[in-house]
């Protein structure tokens, strides 16, 4: 199982962005990028946010659920859960390294 | 849904639109229609035309990775043979004939490049001509005019290459013709045939990988083509370094032909060769990354959850 976004090319952050985001629950558009933008300070644009959401639909990391209005909600699944959890373990562990380089100094 | 949703919505294409126009839409109302958020909308429906049916499910990335890399060795392969009619044009002359039969050198990388041509046209025939076939029943079948319409530009583009030709021979011959070498007439008309045949060069690889990728081809037919793609790169590669040696080999042997003007419109042997060998340099590094890019196994990625290899 990939457990890497980086060949996603210039959708790979956002990708991460929408993961975490999701992983707080269930979210349709518009509510991902408000919570987006508070976690991360970033502001997805809209054709960011729906490249991002349909890459990440095709490798099977989020899931459509039923529309709501006009309003699709879409959650983590099982394969996007892994995949965020390996991919913020890689981060912490690059944010622990350097931390502790710069307390070395 | 306001108007300049709507008409936002329509920049992207209809398969996409079908799968999250709704959506899509209502995300558009619901935020501020920002400069940066419309250009990250226009750059959004560009990117969903260039990867449409990966983005919708019709196609799968892996499958999108084949055809992307077949399309970059046949486009590669277009400009080798732009390449190459320069060096055919440049050996036809007795003397370059005369060279190739005195020194096995030049005979045999001659050779090896006459022969890796016939290869690598047999090659291109071989895995192409079912993708656009394929392309073209498609295009036909579902009415798709504006696929149907880019078979056309490579024939547009022989017929004006014809006809140009035969205005070209007419006027020149109408001139009268001159046996002290290439006149200015001439060089302008020359000048004339060779941006025809650049253009039509450009435009053909480009309507007909156009018309494939937004052509609904059966998978068969991508992985079926990965052998001729691999059998066109090889060749190129060969044919490269028998141009190379080729051109080595004339300035060692034949130093007089290598320093004369035999190349195009009567210019230097030398400059010639090393325009032609550049451009099948090029060509050939990009066939080589398409193909370790596009046909070299992976690991296999997260399985998509609801893509379908499109069965026709």
């Amino acid at each position: 199982m990939a457990t890497d976004l980086s060949d996603l090319g210039r959708f790979s952050d956002p990708s991460l962005l929408i993961l975490a985001s999701l992983a707080g629950g269930p979210k349709h558009g518009y509510a991902m990028m408000e919570d987006i933008g508070q976690m991360s300070g970033v502001r997805l644009g809209p054709g960011t946010l729906y490249g991002a959401l349909a890459r990440l639909e095709q490798r099977g990391l989020i899931e459509a659920m039923p529309a709501e209005d006009r309003r699709r909600p879409y959650r983590l699944t099982g394969m996007g859960a892994t995949v965020l959890r390996e991919q913020l373990r890689s981060l912490e562990h690059f944010a622990t390294t350097g931390l502790g380089r710069l307390a070395a100094q | 849904m306001s108007m300049t949703t709507s008409w936002l919505l329509h920049l992207y294409p209809a398969a996409w639109r079908e799968r999250y126009g709704d959506e899509f839409a209502a995300l558009l109302d619901d935020c501020r229609l920002s400069p940066l958020n419309l250009l990250d909308v226009l750059r959004g429906a560009l990117d969903a035309h260039l990867h449409a049916e990966v983005l919708t499910g019709r196609l799968l990335p892996m499958l999108d990775r084949l055809r992307r890399a077949e399309i970059a060795v046949f486009c590669a392969w277009v400009a080798f043979v732009v390449a190459g009619l320069g060096f055919q044009k440049m050996t036809e002359y007795d003397d370059f004939m005369e060279a190739t039969r005195a020194h096995p050198l030049i005979g045999i990388s001659f050779t090896a490049i006459q022969a890796g041509s016939i290869v690598v046209l047999l090659a291109v025939l071989v895995g192409g001509l079912p993708l656009a076939l394929a392309a073209l029943r498609y295009a036909l079948a579902g009415r798709r005019f504006d696929v149907a319409l880019l078979f056309a530009v490579p024939l547009a583009a022989f017929a004006t290459l014809a006809a140009y030709l035969f205005v070209a021979l007419h006027v020149a011959n109408g001139a009268g013709a001159s046996h002290r070498g290439p006149t200015a007439h001439d060089r302008v008309l020359a000048i004339g045939l060779i941006a025809v045949l650049i253009l039509g060069a450009v435009a053909s690889p480009w309507a007909v990988s156009a018309a494939i990728s937004r052509s609904q081809v059966a998978e068969r037919w991508y992985r079926f083509a990965r052998i001729p793609a691999l059998v066109t790169m090889l060749a190129m590669a060969v044919m490269c370094v028998a141009d190379i040696v080729w051109g080595l080999a004339l300035r060692a042997e034949a130093p007089h032909l290598f320093a004369g003007n035999g190349g195009v419109l009567a210019t230097s042997t030398a400059l010639s060769w090393l325009r032609d060998a550049g451009v099948m340099v090029i060509a050939t590094v990009v066939a080589v990354i398409a193909v370790c890019r596009g046909l070299a196994p992976r690991e296999p990625g997260a399985t998509p959850a609801n893509a379908q290899s499109v069965a026709s």
